[in-house]
């Protein structure tokens, strides 16, 4: 009897699992047939993405927290047909083969997916420091759709615009209806997608949205591979400098005329300096952009702080003092202690830190490990920093 | 702008004149609390025994020594200097014109620094900028501010030049409205072709502070200031005669187009030297004329240039304070400060002056 029941369990065991396998390669099969890889966003709040067996949908939380601006985007592979049920989602057909970018954040994520080619216009091309992208510019396959400034849509030449018929069209949404874009080119028939990765409160957040974009290519095991590469070199980095008993005072950001503007508490350069290894002394706020202090209470915290970095708009030394000679008053200037991120910089002032810098905060850390500890990393060279002299 | 002859009529006026030097003491103790309550209240606290020690000469620490030093009493003293300047100046462009919407900027005169600033910043760069005028002698963080007032000097230039050739004010006015408009545009054309961390750069110098000013700028500022105020009072016969009319003014034995570039001039120097320094500070200039005539109910000026300097100081030092945001890090922008309070305090004036009829305002 026992044997008896053992053997039915045994079958029903395999019957069992041999339907479950049918069901799910039916359920499955079709997805992994068109989609074998797929990204999940691990550290980016701003998105989410779903398979599905044809399409794929893309959910773009808004940034600001309103119900209103979450937009739904829904890939389908082309050839294939728009699948019923989202009425409201906006359509592309996937893999994008023609796309504008108005913003040169959007230039690392395609270049890294080897997607250049599919850009055929940009605002701002002069800012762009992107080897393949400044070769397609030479060859004349970019056209400049704007100047460069992302907030203004009336600079947008808007009849080239329309007359490249892009796929998507990539724009940056700062939270003003009057002065995002997206609105204008939904209305003119053009298909935009807004990214917002600059909303990101970690610097690995902000890198990841390297996976938003390679959805909309089929790219998601590039965007996997150096998502993951980034990762690891980022967690390494940071890993040196846990053991460090000391961790050096520093502030951030600039004044004007009274009002100091400097990063947030949850904003992710502060994260950045935490993960260096730095003391961040103007952060207690909880604010995820800049904040605005007043220069006597930055002062008040941040006269004896070791380390000055990041000077906004000034340059250089001599800027720095045309704006105010007070900036002298700090121990950090004092003891020539003020770095900036502007040594990759080009000619129409294009800097690479706002470009490459999204997609590499791995590099941006070490530069800050090497600013901070210095001894950590004795063979590294600053690459998106230098020492500001200030004798 | 109607002005009851009353008030002008030297023996009758001789009243009012009297109850303000009574009231003068008053005043001037107000402007001392509000300057020293200025320099006591920040967002970092300093307590009143160690903000005693600090002016006595006795120890601290150090931090609050350059606060207080560095940073609140050159700010102090800009503001009631700036406030001062921008009351009279509007003053004497309101007389000027017949007009009571008139103020500093009318002729166009913050939109020529304006130019010159964004000139600066925006295509030269600050740096460059700071270069060209160091050759040239000038050092540090003078540029932007010399850059305003060879802006500013430009456009009073074209405006005197107009002005000696054309007799009607309501033309120079249309001109000077004219040229703001021409600045403008090709402050737009430049923003267009800049980089952005200039553009920011840019449009914070537009939102107008007192803290900008260092030790290093602060005896220039003074003296075109102080320039001002003292060609201001020379001005007040002048401007007397003016309100009954040119015609009157001339029957009186004056110069008027003397009169005229004296007015021009000084006001240049006032709402040139404020808006160099300080930024375009808004609102002020309107507000605080009408705010005067309100207060010590006449449009004499031989109390309405004083009262101006002095309320002029204790308003823009109040609005200091308030932007600085007593208690807390943040600071708001100074021009929507001036414009949030200064708004309603000549809604407040304009209904009262018609209530009460008090030849402020028709």
């Amino acid at each position: 009897m026992p044997q008896k029941f053992m053997k039915k369990t045994k079958y029903a065991l395999i019957v069992s699992v041999a339907v479950i396998l049918c069901l799910s390669s039916i359920v499955l099969g079709d997805s992994e047939y068109l989609f074998k890889d797929k990204v999940f966003p691990e550290y980016a709040k701003g998105f989410t993405v779903e398979y599905h067996d044809t399409y794929k949908v893309v959910n773009l939380i808004d940034p600001w927290g309103r119900a209103t601006e979450n937009y739904t985007y829904l890939l389908v592979q082309r050839g294939e047909k728009i699948p019923p049920g989202y009425p409201n989602a906006r359509v592309f057909f996937i893999p994008l083969q023609k796309v504008v970018t108005l913003s040169t954040v959007h230039i690392p994520f395609i270049s890294t997916l080897n997607e250049t080619q599919s850009i055929v216009g940009h605002n701002g091309v002069n800012l762009v420091q992107d080897e393949d992208f400044c070769k397609r510019v030479r060859q004349g396959d970019i056209v400049e759709i704007g100047s460069g400034e992302l907030s203004m849509n009336t600079l947008l030449k808007m009849e080239k615009l329309i007359e490249l018929d892009p796929d998507a069209v990539f724009c940056v949404a700062n939270g003003n209806k009057e002065y995002d874009n997206h609105y204008k080119l939904q209305e003119a028939g053009l298909k935009p997608v807004i990214t917002a990765e600059w909303m990101e409160e970690s610097p690995l957040g902000r890198a990841e949205w390297i996976k938003f974009f390679s959805v909309f290519y089929n790219k998601e095991k590039i965007a996997n591979q150096v998502f993951d590469r980034i990762k690891n070199n980022y967690f390494e980095i940071k890993e040196k400098v846990r053991n460090c008993s000391q961790k050096p005072t520093l502030f951030s950001g600039i004044d004007y005329q009274g009002s100091w503007y400097a990063p947030g508490e949850n904003s992710y350069v502060a994260a950045l300096f935490a993960d260096a290894g730095g003391t961040y002394v103007l952060g207690d706020d909880t604010n995820r952009g800049d904040t605005i202090l007043d220069f006597e209470s930055v002062y008040e915290k941040a006269h004896a702080a070791d380390y000055w970095i990041n000077i906004g708009y000034a340059d250089n030394i001599d800027e720095l003092l045309a704006l105010d000679q007070r900036y002298q008053k700090f121990k950090a200037f004092q003891d020539n202690r003020i770095y900036h991120y502007n040594a990759r910089v080009n000619e129409h002032g294009g800097n690479d830190y706002w470009q490459s810098g999204i997609i590499k905060p791995d590099v941006i850390l070490a530069d800050l490990v090497k600013i901070l500890h210095p001894d950590l990393l004795p063979n590294y060279t600053l690459y998106y920093y230098q020492h500001i002299n200030a004798t | 702008m109607e002005v009851s002859t009353m008030d002008m009529d030297g023996d009758k006026n001789g009243d009012s004149f009297k109850r303000f030097l009574v009231f003068l003491p008053v005043i001037i103790g107000i402007l001392a609390f509000i300057f020293m309550l200025d320099l006591i209240i920040g967002s970092v606290t300093i307590p009143v025994d160690a903000f005693v020690k600090i002016i006595t000469g006795g120890q601290v620490k150090e931090t609050w020594m350059h606060i207080f030093w560095d940073w609140r009493m050159p700010k102090a003293i800009t503001a009631l200097l700036a406030g001062g300047s921008l009351a009279l100046s509007g003053l004497l462009m309101q007389t000027f014109f017949r007009n009571p919407l008139a103020d500093p900027y009318i002729l166009g005169i913050s939109s020529g620094a304006s130019l010159g600033v964004a000139f600066v910043m925006l295509s030269a760069g600050i740096f460059s900028a700071g270069t060209i005028l160091g050759s040239f002698g000038f050092v540090g963080d003078m540029s932007i501010s010399l850059a305003a007032i060879i802006g500013a000097f430009m456009v009073l230039l074209l405006i005197i030049v107009i002005s000696a050739k054309i007799q009607s004010n309501i033309t120079i006015l249309v001109l000077g409205i004219m040229v703001a408009y021409m600045s403008s545009a090709m402050v737009t054309i430049l923003l267009q072709f800049s980089d952005q961390s200039a553009m920011h750069a840019y449009s914070f110098w537009t939102f107008g502070s007192f803290s900008g000013v260092t030790w290093s700028q602060l005896p220039i500022m003074t003296t075109l200031l102080c320039m001002g105020y003292i060609l201001s009072i020379c001005l007040v016969k002048p401007l007397n005669a003016l309100l009954l009319g040119e015609q009157y003014a001339e029957s009186m034995g004056m110069n008027y187009r003397r009169i005229r570039h004296g007015i021009i001039i000084t006001t240049a120097f006032m709402a040139g030297g404020v808006t160099a320094f300080c930024g375009p500070i808004g609102f002020l200039g309107i507000a605080i004329p009408h705010f005067c005539r309100s207060i010590f109910v006449t449009a004499d000026h031989r109390i309405l240039v004083p009262g101006c300097i002095l309320l002029g100081g204790i308003i823009a030092l109040l609005t200091d304070i308030i932007s600085h945001l007593p208690g807390t890090d943040i600071v708001l922008p100074l021009n929507a400060i001036t414009a949030l309070f200064g708004a309603p305090v000549v809604i407040w004036v304009i209904l009262r002056g018609t209530r009460f009829g008090r030849g402020v305002i028709s």
